[in-house]
């Protein structure tokens, strides 16, 4: 798991890593940070992410908030049979049109490790949003606990606000040096256009200095995302998704 | 060091320079003097008990595996009756407590001392630095703990006494009050320790105390309240060698100046702090710090201060050079669900650069019934070798200043759930650094509150 480690941390993708325009993004939000979706009362969501060195990740997730109760399971598979893990998570939370909270848990189990070794890491975590003039603020700390087999990406506490106006969104995340790392905080911004079913956003990260554009569009239920973030060193992370969602009734 | 640029800095910001939430600025209470490096400091709240009123409280307190431990306390507010018994394994807080009130007077049996004047006889001294309005909207309660038996006879003709055991030493004290004014008398076995005047209003306060090798101590602090916000200056001079008599560990500086500025308004509330002091060894220090508390719309709030350190707090310490603070604070929602941010940088160059020490922290509160609430707090910090970095977390009773080391992590849960036959509250801490083992503690608590017989509903 190390090698997928090193490639990780620099892309910052995980297993339910969906891309979006709002860092509030359907089930896979709700499983990656522990920040549940209220838009969609159900939804269901396919992810397939590719590292360098033909690397990749497939998920599949499903969750949805319906009376004021948010909650998502997925799994995933990365890697090849002898060099990969499995994954499976699930969240649980609150969900209010002002704001929103939830538990998150995750279990791996590393194919690669020998019979010396354990199998088996789990991490949980949780995560809150709430809704302030012209947007939101968020907080996750999504490895709150860990145990077992180390994750393959560490990650600390993020802070975020997200600002709206009509057409465009624009968010700023802190997130604080990860446990076991000699490192300042990140920040990552992100400048997104909106026009009716289609997003499309730039990202920029720091230490070191990266970027990342994604493109987003629905029609009816159907919705579909992509992001591509660069590497320093190595190729680009893609990262595409393909889901259907039912929308919310306005309360 | 030269406190000169510090002095005119801080005295700029203090003549220069917010009223405190329930909670904000909690994190500026400081330690005493005398609080161990790197160890917990649990500081009692009064008026824990509400009027006319008794609390049985049962609970359990553990720590990763080891065997949990009984906590139990007992609580009652009458008209002319209070008290309380605390008992908990390593509880510092454990111990009675018994007091009375009569139209001829007051007396109360206690772990800790009353504070008469500014505590250089009877009391503990307030360090120079101490945020007074934080502690004061914490309702903390600092005195020495010890045995003390006080009584009081009269009104604004008064006679005090006490009679204690503190610092290894029995203590006895005669206060004779006439309105603001006082006169103190205070003895050990080994004859008349110290003797005093003191002078307490609502906007003066003030102390000399003599004692037996005629050293001194004097300590005046007054209040103005005007247009432009309340103004509170302190001064401190006297004898190196003058101790406190109930609490020596915390004499701290034999000379200090301090400023401290508010403001209270509908929308922006500044504050400030400035701050002086010599110790007896010739060692100085020097604080000045300006926060300011910002409502924003939809009952949210915007806390942004900044902060610098020179000196020593401690005699005979090691100089700690200059340090540079900054912290933020977002805090908003509604009666459903609130959630707090905070980020906080203290650093050794200018700007917080160089950074020694490093917090970052996210709450959420829900509201899971009425009266039920579950909160969760993460924090992550990182903390230099000799830097202080204490997590304050609040109780019914008590604020404890949790110490951090090192780097790492700290999750804290807590559910507070009303049930029909009391009040249950449950807290899980789990801290995790980059030394292995993490270590988690537990709380469970059981809590019954009744009114007393006769009381008003």
């Amino acid at each position: 798991m190390l090698a997928a480690a090193l490639l990780a941390t620099e892309a910052r993708a995980q297993e339910f890593a969906v891309p979006g325009a709002s860092a509030v993004n359907g089930p896979g939000s709700f499983l990656d940070r522990g920040l549940p979706d209220i838009r969609a009362s159900g939804a269901v969501a396919a992810l397939d992410t590719r590292w360098p060195l033909d690397l990749s990740e497939r998920s599949l997730m499903i969750g949805g908030a319906r009376h004021g109760v948010a909650a998502a399971a997925g799994v995933s598979r990365a890697g090849s049979e002898a060099f990969g893990w499995s994954g499976a998570g699930l969240a649980l939370g609150f969900a209010d049109r002002l704001a929103a909270a939830g538990i998150r848990g995750l279990i791996r189990r590393d194919d690669g490790a020998t019979e010396f070794e354990p199998h088996l890491g789990v991490e949980a975590g949780a995560g809150g949003w709430m809704r302030i003039p012209f947007g939101s603020v968020w907080a996750s700390a999504p490895q709150a606990w860990l145990d077992g087999v180390a994750p393959p990406l560490a990650r600390g506490l993020s802070i975020g606000v997200e600002l709206e106006s009509p057409g465009v969104l624009f968010s700023i995340e802190r997130e604080a040096p990860r446990r076991g790392i000699v490192e300042g905080a990140g920040h990552t911004a992100r400048l997104a256009l909106v026009w009716s079913g289609v997003s499309a956003w730039i990202e920029a990260r720091d230490d070191p200095w990266r970027g990342g554009i994604g493109l987003e569009a629905s029609a009816g239920a159907l919705r579909v995302a992509t992001q591509v973030d660069s590497h320093p060193v190595l190729a680009p992370t893609v990262r595409l998704s393909v889901g259907l969602e039912r929308r919310a009734r306005a309360s | 060091m030269t406190i000169r640029p510090v002095a005119a800095a801080a005295f700029a910001v203090g003549l220069a320079l917010a009223p405190l939430a329930a909670q904000t600025g909690a994190d500026t209470i400081e330690p005493p003097i005398d609080a161990a490096d790197n160890s917990d400091v649990t500081l009692e709240r009064a008026d824990s008990v509400s009027a006319e009123s008794v609390e049985l409280e049962l609970g359990l307190d553990g720590r990763g595996t080891s065997p949990a431990r009984r906590a139990r306390a007992l609580r009652f507010r009458g008209s002319d009756l209070e008290g309380s018994v605390r008992e908990g394994g390593e509880d510092p807080l454990s111990g009675a407590e018994l007091g009375g009130r009569a139209s001829a007077g007051a007396w109360r049996m206690s772990r800790k001392a009353p504070q008469w004047g500014r505590g250089w006889l009877v009391g503990a001294p307030a360090a120079p630095w101490s945020d007074a309005r934080a502690e004061a909207a914490a309702r903390l309660t600092g005195g020495p703990r010890g045995d003390a038996a006080w009584g009081r006879l009269g009104g604004d003709t008064r006679l005090e006494g006490l009679a204690g055991h503190f610092a290894r030493r029995d203590i006895a004290a005669l206060r004779a009050g006439w309105t603001c004014a006082s006169l103190t008398v205070a003895s050990t076995r080994a004859g008349v320790q110290g003797v005093g005047i003191g002078y307490e209003s609502d906007s003066l306060a003030g102390e000399f105390a003599l004692d037996r090798a005629h050293r001194w101590r004097g300590e005046l602090s007054a209040v103005f309240e005007r247009p432009v916000g309340r103004l509170g200056l302190t001064v401190r001079a006297g004898s190196a060698e003058f101790r406190s008599l109930l609490v020596p560990a915390r004499s701290g500086p034999s000379q200090a100046l301090g400023a401290a500025w508010d403001r209270e308004g509908r929308i922006v509330r500044p504050r400030a702090q400035g701050a002086l002091w010599r110790f007896g060894s010739g060692e100085t220090g020097a604080r000045g710090m300006l926060e300011v508390d910002l409502s924003l719309a939809q009952h949210a709030a915007l806390t942004l201060g900044l902060e610098e350190q020179r000196g020593v707090r401690r005699e005979h310490s090691a100089p700690r050079g200059m340090r540079q603070g900054w912290w933020g604070e977002w805090r908003g929602g509604s009666d459903l669900a609130a959630m707090e941010l905070r980020l906080e940088t203290w650093g050794r160059g200018a700007r917080a650069e160089d950074a020694v020490r490093a917090m970052s922290r996210a709450a959420f509160e829900v509201r899971t019934s009425p009266g039920g609430r579950l909160r969760v707090e993460h924090a992550v910090f990182r903390s230099g070798s000799g830097e202080s970095l204490r997590l304050p977390e609040f109780d019914a009773d008590r604020v404890v200043l949790r110490a951090l080391t090192g780097a790492g992590e700290r999750t804290r849960v807590e559910w507070t759930l009303p049930t029909p036959a009391g009040r249950v509250r449950a807290g899980w801490s789990y801290t995790a650094t980059a030394k292995p083992p993490a270590h988690t503690q537990w709380t469970l608590r059981w809590a019954r509150r009744a009114r007393l017989k006769g009381a008003p509903s």
